[in-house]
């Protein structure tokens, strides 16, 4: 982003935020133009934690990369391979099962539960409410267990594979996950009424980090963040993959475009969540959980999008017909939402940066894929749209 | 807040919410994914698991003498990939979890198998 003009010739300071831990633990760098305590401008700078997964993606085989695809991000670790999976399987050409689809959807929304729970506890350690987030944290446990019993592992899932899902769901585990998502939701019902009710949540969120609906469309801002600014936009609604087809539920949107609209927006989200995955459970149809997958990719490229819990998540998949990919690129949801905090933090007070960025619920070791180094002259650079426009014709 | 006061002050009455670990251990669920562990009298040195191993943490050598495995506790992942391509289910992840330590050498095991009988 390059400054503003209006902010040109006005006197005005500079403040740092990060690279060090801005808004969540992840380093991400913002240079906010202040006017007293008002911000004029704000300036992010991306790409601290580039970890150069893509490359590493292009020298290992289609089944090594679902376990690198997972370690993109630490919340959303079924969204990634998921995406990852439906983009090779539709290379492929493989049909996976019913239950396999209805298995993702199962460990998606537990998914979506425990990021929406974890960011309520960031949000409500933004804005100083530490009750809160103890108690939401404490919650989320719940969730965590449940992935913990279904999958064997708490963060890394690794449920998905290429044709379909690697371990199967018993009515034994269904139960399990349905008598625990019913404490939760009660929990979940009474921190809404919390949220609705509670004066110093609303004075912190009411009014804050306001995105109108036009912007937040332009600038192409996605999930939570963009649902909270009155636009009904969900990938499992508009475009269903996995079984969401065949789920009935509804899109969580709420037009006061700030982030008490936010807050809500995820938390109403949770309870959904909870109603998905019961049917889910209660409709899980007989069959095999998976079909065998050539290991040997046919020429082709694919774009496959799916509705990660902070957004839409894309990925790109370009194939040379053999077991490595030949080109991988991955658009996480926290790079739709960066742009559109300049709108919500300007004209905003300092004070509120923090939860204003928080706001988003950003995932910045997802965003940062791309920077220049040149390591003999330590030069650095970054590509203009036009650049990558060439570069893209050029593939 | 009067409501979160209301929770906060219940769990005054309640027991802790965490464990005191390390005295009292969390029980892992059935089918939890801890490191791998080889039937290496069972195992034919195929070395598919090596193959499949995103992490190179697997290394097999196979002579007309013996069969060595060579498992890397420190870059595995726990994913049980090798779990689930062994033609034989020589392979099984155990339920540990306690698995750090001061010395990267010891985060090495060997598996062997004779096969001069």
């Amino acid at each position: 982003m390059t400054p503003r003009k209006d902010t040109v010739g006005r006197k005005t300071t500079s403040i740092p935020v990060g690279p060090q831990h801005p808004a969540l633990k992840e380093p991400e760098s913002f240079t906010f133009e202040i006017d007293g305590e008002t911000i004029v401008d704000v300036i992010p700078r991306l790409g601290y934690v580039h970890r150069g997964i893509e490359k590493a993606m292009e020298s290992r085989t289609y089944i090594q990369n679902l376990y690198l695809a997972e370690r993109i991000c630490g919340i959303c670790s079924h969204s990634h391979t998921t995406c990852y999976a439906q983009g090779v399987e539709e290379l492929l050409d493989v049909k996976i099962p019913d239950r396999a689809n209805f298995i993702r959807v199962i460990i998606a929304e537990l998914e979506r539960i425990h990021s929406h729970m974890l960011w309520l506890g960031v949000a409500a350690h933004e804005i100083g409410f530490d009750t809160l987030f103890m108690h939401s944290w404490l919650d989320r446990e719940l969730v965590m267990d449940l992935l913990e019993l279904i999958s064997g592992n708490r963060v890394n899932y690794a449920m998905n594979t290429i044709g379909g899902v690697r371990r199967n769901i018993s009515d034994d585990g269904g139960q399990k996950v349905k008598d625990s998502l019913a404490d939760v939701e009660e929990r979940m019902k009474h921190y809404v009424e919390v949220i609705k009710t509670d004066q110093s949540i609303r004075q912190r969120t009411k009014n804050i980090g306001p995105l109108n609906c036009t912007p937040a469309a332009d600038l192409c801002a996605a999930g939570p963040t963009l649902r909270a600014s009155g636009i009904a936009r969900d990938v499992r609604k508009d475009d269903p993959y996995a079984a969401y087809g065949e789920i009935p539920f509804d899109v969580i949107s709420y037009d006061g475009c700030d982030l008490f609209s936010r807050t809500l927006v995820r938390c109403e989200e949770i309870l959904e969540a909870i109603k998905i995955t019961d049917y889910a459970i209660d409709n899980l149809p007989e069959g095999a959980i998976r079909v065998r997958a050539a290991r040997k990719v046919p020429e082709g490229r694919v774009v496959s999008r799916l509705e990660a819990p902070r957004g839409e998540l894309i990925h790109y998949c370009k194939s040379n017909g053999t077991d490595t990919p030949e080109r991988y690129k991955v658009r996480a949801p926290t790079l739709a939402n960066v742009l559109a905090l300049g709108n919500m933090l300007i004209g905003g007070n300092v004070a509120d940066i923090p939860i204003v960025l928080a706001g988003i619920d950003p995932c910045f070791s997802c965003m940062d894929r791309m920077a220049f180094v040149d390591t003999k002259s330590d030069k650095r650079w970054t590509w203009t749209q036009e650049d990558l426009q060439r570069y893209a014709l050029k593939c | 807040m009067v409501k979160m006061i209301r929770n906060a002050i219940s769990f005054l009455f309640q027991g802790p919410a965490t464990r005191k670990y390390p005295y009292e251990k969390s029980e892992v669920p059935e089918g939890f994914r801890g490191p791998p562990t080889w039937d290496i009298e069972r195992c034919t040195g195929c070395g598919i698991c090596a193959r499949v191993c995103p992490v190179d943490a697997i290394e097999v050598e196979r002579t007309d003498e013996k069969i060595v495995v060579t498992y890397h506790l420190d870059r595995c992942t726990f994913c049980s990939q090798c779990e689930e391509s062994c033609p034989r289910d020589v392979i099984r992840m155990s339920k540990e979890f306690e698995l750090a330590d001061f010395d990267r050498e010891k985060m090495t095991t060997e598996y062997v198998q004779d096969r001069t009988d």
